[in-house]
């Protein structure tokens, strides 16, 4: 369970990215966060796994306050939170499979961190991850070589395979086609489902985040200004997220 | 209007000096031209090259008349004298021998330094300053007078060389790889750190498999240049095919010389055609 | 048959379960061992004839009088107006540079043209790839050996040296920037009506102008450094002093020497690199 209780974000250069955050997530929700860029959406995810700190309020994952973690304490609760980027952030002149094992990298030796010596047991679980997103056939080939989808289902391989209890991805579809954002989404579904694991997602087109996310936020310039299952949301409730102008939708270009 | 034509460009210290001309067209719509600096820059090159004429009394017509003297000396080159490369075998296995055990060390040193010198690994603005520095620093240093230097200090050999080489190798693939190591992707670098990677985890698996094959591509580069300069080492006495290059020039014997210099392109080319082979594969 | 490539197509379509893809991983480790055997070969192979024989008897001393040279510099000798003295010596230097890149800027040009596989027969062009590459092979240092046969002893050798030794590197950038360029520019200069001069004039030409410039400027950089070996072999500029003074020990004109030296080049490095940085940008 993730739960906001007042929380404020400044960043250094005195913008106040989020105000008096209050959400309880529970564990399982498949979560959408819409609102236009700038608006905080980046900003709270990023507090989630602390990789921005919170300015006040208090912030808790399973009971566990993030803010008070350090050093190795961080970490290890780091390991059960996974998170999807944009740019999928994979090493691309490396092979599928390599970035997958990447994953246990942070239980790993010093030692075989610098060889880089996995066991039979990772390597096959790597394969396994790799099948859960069904791209098992391309393992052994080099991230380079696949397409902008193919890629983003490494990152998710690459994430199933640390077994996290909370997905968090920071719009994982901006840089997919219409199609392949959709085959995408239907990935995240069928994981939310299966293995129960937390998914919040910052999506920017409207249509996705209704079709496929059970709840949608909506945040406006850093406040919460809707919070409900997808299916209730209203057009003025939306218009007052994206404050009057229209919201993207997939296929618009952005 | 002053101020109008101040925010469309930035304006520089020539500008001022020469200000930019403003076009109006007949509908009042207006673009502004900044004054070329083509006048400024050949007047500039004309004032060095006269300088640099008087300064080097360089002339043309002594060049020409002379020119015979080169023809002569070229027509020997091209006819190399066959039965002396037996020895020119021995200096040349010892150029490369101090080239590649050279390039290693060299490279190995960089290895550590370049990553401490770029600014998107190494937060610290002073560590990469003063690296930056030290690098430049030895870049300024001519390889021969690093090679003078270690004869002097270590004795005449192939011992001087190799150290000279590394020393050069060492700042010139040191900074080449720090430009390089900014240019790479820090996204997985920072994928690793939200897994829960300390920075050593994640630099190393995130950062080095995008570095490695740079590096070694730009250890190969050296390593081609490294031949080419380690076969001049000799001259000042620290080993290699030097050596015998400054005996042919000594006792004139540029039959002799033709077949050194046939024997250091042949083997250049090789070296090069290959090394080039492998950077091609690591791209 | 037909039935037996039904049969494979069947196997194909079958997904591969995760063990049977484990089966199939690429194994690599014997590429890895044999990069590593051969790496550790050449260096033991390159490291067998290089001994480490000590100091010399002297080379305390020497090491000794470097660093206090460097520390105590000669500071008449440094900020002297003579033609000795340290100024004089580097624009000495300066001008050779400035006169052996511009110089071998224009020669570079033809050399250039001439190689380029799109505007010359294949036959041609590598003929003249040879001949450049035989250039860039000889050393600038037994170049300038060469030509002091034909100017005899001083800084007009090392421009004409300078000359003919960067025409190797720069023809093989401007080859690079000629082959690189884009020639729909052309087709539409064509559809004008433009005739050959004009398509080379306003199509050819702006392309080229700016990575030409840059590799001058880049060549002068390194000339510059090369220009302070030259001396060594008595074709004037910096490094003729320098090396007389290491050679008879005097460490305070050596220290005097090696400041100059490292200021001019630093200088000019950060200069160049900004220059041909805004160049690069189009500015």
């Amino acid at each position: 369970m993730i739960e906001f209780k007042n929380v404020y974000k400044t960043y250094p250069n005195g913008f106040t990215a989020l105000k008096d955050v209050n959400l309880k997530i529970e564990q399982g929700e498949f979560v959408a966060i819409i609102g236009l860029s700038g608006a905080g959406k980046s900003t709270i995810l990023r507090c989630i796994n602390r990789m921005h700190d919170i300015t006040k309020g208090t912030l808790t994952v399973d009971g566990v306050d993030v803010n008070s973690l350090r050093g190795a304490e961080l970490r290890r609760f780091r390991r059960k939170v996974g998170m999807i980027f944009q740019s999928f952030n994979l090493v691309s002149r490396s092979t599928a499979i390599k970035n997958v094992l990447t994953a246990d990298v942070p239980d790993m030796s010093f030692f075989k961190v610098l060889f880089g010596i996995f066991s039979k047991d990772q390597k096959m679980r790597a394969l396994e991850s790799l099948d859960k997103v069904g791209i098992l056939d391309k393992a052994y080939t080099r991230c380079d070589q696949l397409s902008g989808g193919q890629q983003q289902r490494v990152a998710l391989a690459r994430t199933l395979n640390q077994n996290p209890k909370i997905i968090l991805a920071d719009e994982p579809v901006a840089s997919l086609d219409p199609i392949t954002a959709r085959q995408v989404m239907q990935d995240f579904v069928r994981i939310n489902k299966d293995y129960n694991i937390s998914i919040l997602l910052n999506i920017h087109h409207i249509d996705l985040a209704l079709q496929y996310c059970d709840r949608v936020i909506g945040v406006r310039a850093g406040e919460i200004v809707f919070d409900g299952p997808a299916s209730t949301i209203t057009q003025e409730q939306i218009d007052y997220v994206y404050n009057g102008t229209k919201a993207p939708v997939l296929g618009d270009g952005e | 209007m002053e101020n109008e034509v101040n925010t469309l460009v930035k304006l520089t210290w020539f500008d001022k000096i020469f200000k930019p001309q403003v076009i109006t067209l007949a509908n009042g719509h207006s673009t502004i031209r900044r004054r070329s600096r083509a006048p400024l820059i050949v007047l500039l090159l004309a004032v060095a090259i006269y300088l640099s004429l008087a300064a080097t009394g360089f002339s043309l017509a002594v060049v020409i008349t002379k020119f015979d003297k080169l023809l002569d000396l070229f027509v020997k080159l091209f006819h190399p004298k066959w039965d002396f490369f037996d020895k020119v075998v021995g200096p040349l296995v010892d150029t490369i021998k101090m080239s590649i055990l050279g390039t290693v060390i060299g490279c190995l040193l960089a290895l550590p330094v370049a990553v401490l010198s770029s600014t998107n690994i190494d937060k610290s603005r002073v560590i990469v300053s003063v690296c930056r520095f030290i690098l430049a620093l030895i870049r300024t240093l001519p390889t021969l007078v690093i090679a003078l230097v270690c004869a002097l200090v270590f004795g005449l050999g192939t011992f001087a060389g190799t150290l000279a080489i590394s020393v050069f190798t060492f700042g010139i693939v040191a900074k080449m790889l720090y430009e390089s190591i900014e240019t790479i992707d820090m996204g997985p670098f920072e994928a690793m750190e939200a897994m829960g990677a300390n920075k050593f985890q994640a630099f190393w698996s995130a950062c080095v498999p995008q570095i490695l094959p740079v590096y070694l591509s730009h250890s190969l580069y050296c390593f081609e240049m490294n031949v080419r300069a380690s076969a001049i080492l000799g001259y000042v006495g620290a080993g290699g095919l030097g050596i015998t290059i400054n005996e042919r020039i000594g006792w004139r014997d540029y039959n002799g010389l033709g077949m050194v210099l046939l024997t250091l392109f042949v083997v250049v080319v090789a070296i090069e055609f290959f090394s080039e082979y492998l950077r091609k594969k690591l791209s | 048959m037909a039935e037996k490539l039904e049969k494979l197509e069947k196997k194909l379509d079958e997904k591969l379960t995760a063990a049977e893809m484990y089966a199939q991983r690429p194994r690599k480790w014997w590429l890895y061992l044999l990069i590593v055997l051969i790496l550790a070969a050449l260096i033991g192979w390159s490291g067998s004839s290089i001994h480490y024989e000590g100091l010399t008897v002297t080379g305390r001393s020497v090491a000794q009088g470097v660093v206090s040279g460097v520390t105590h510099p000669d500071l008449k000798l440094m900020f002297g107006t003579g033609d000795t003295d340290v100024p004089f010596l580097l624009l000495q230097t300066m001008a050779i540079a400035v006169l052996g890149t511009l110089f071998g800027a224009i020669l570079a040009i033809p050399f250039a043209f001439l190689a380029s596989t799109n505007i010359m027969p294949k036959p041609i062009a590598y003929l003249f790839r040879i001949v450049i590459l035989l250039i860039r092979t000889i050393p600038s240092l037994v170049w300038a050996l060469m030509w002091i046969r034909v100017t005899g002893p001083g800084a007009a050798c090392g421009v004409i040296t300078q000359s003919v030794c960067s025409i190797g590197m720069i023809s093989k950038m401007y080859i690079t920037a000629i082959e690189d360029l884009d020639t729909r520019i052309l087709e539409s200069l064509d559809a004008m009506g433009c005739t050959p001069f004009q398509k080379i004039r306003y199509g050819v030409i702006p392309q080229l102008t700016a990575s030409f410039i840059s590799t001058t400027i880049y060549r002068f950089d390194i000339n510059l450094k090369d220009a302070t070996t030259l001396g060594i072999v008595g074709a004037g500029g910096i490094g003729a002093s320098l090396v007389q003074c290491l050679n008879s020990r005097r460490w305070a004109m050596v220290g005097a020497f090696v400041w100059g030296l490292m200021v001019l080049v630093l200088i000019i490095e950060f200069l160049s690199t900004r220059i041909r940085k805004k160049l690069a940008r189009g500015e």
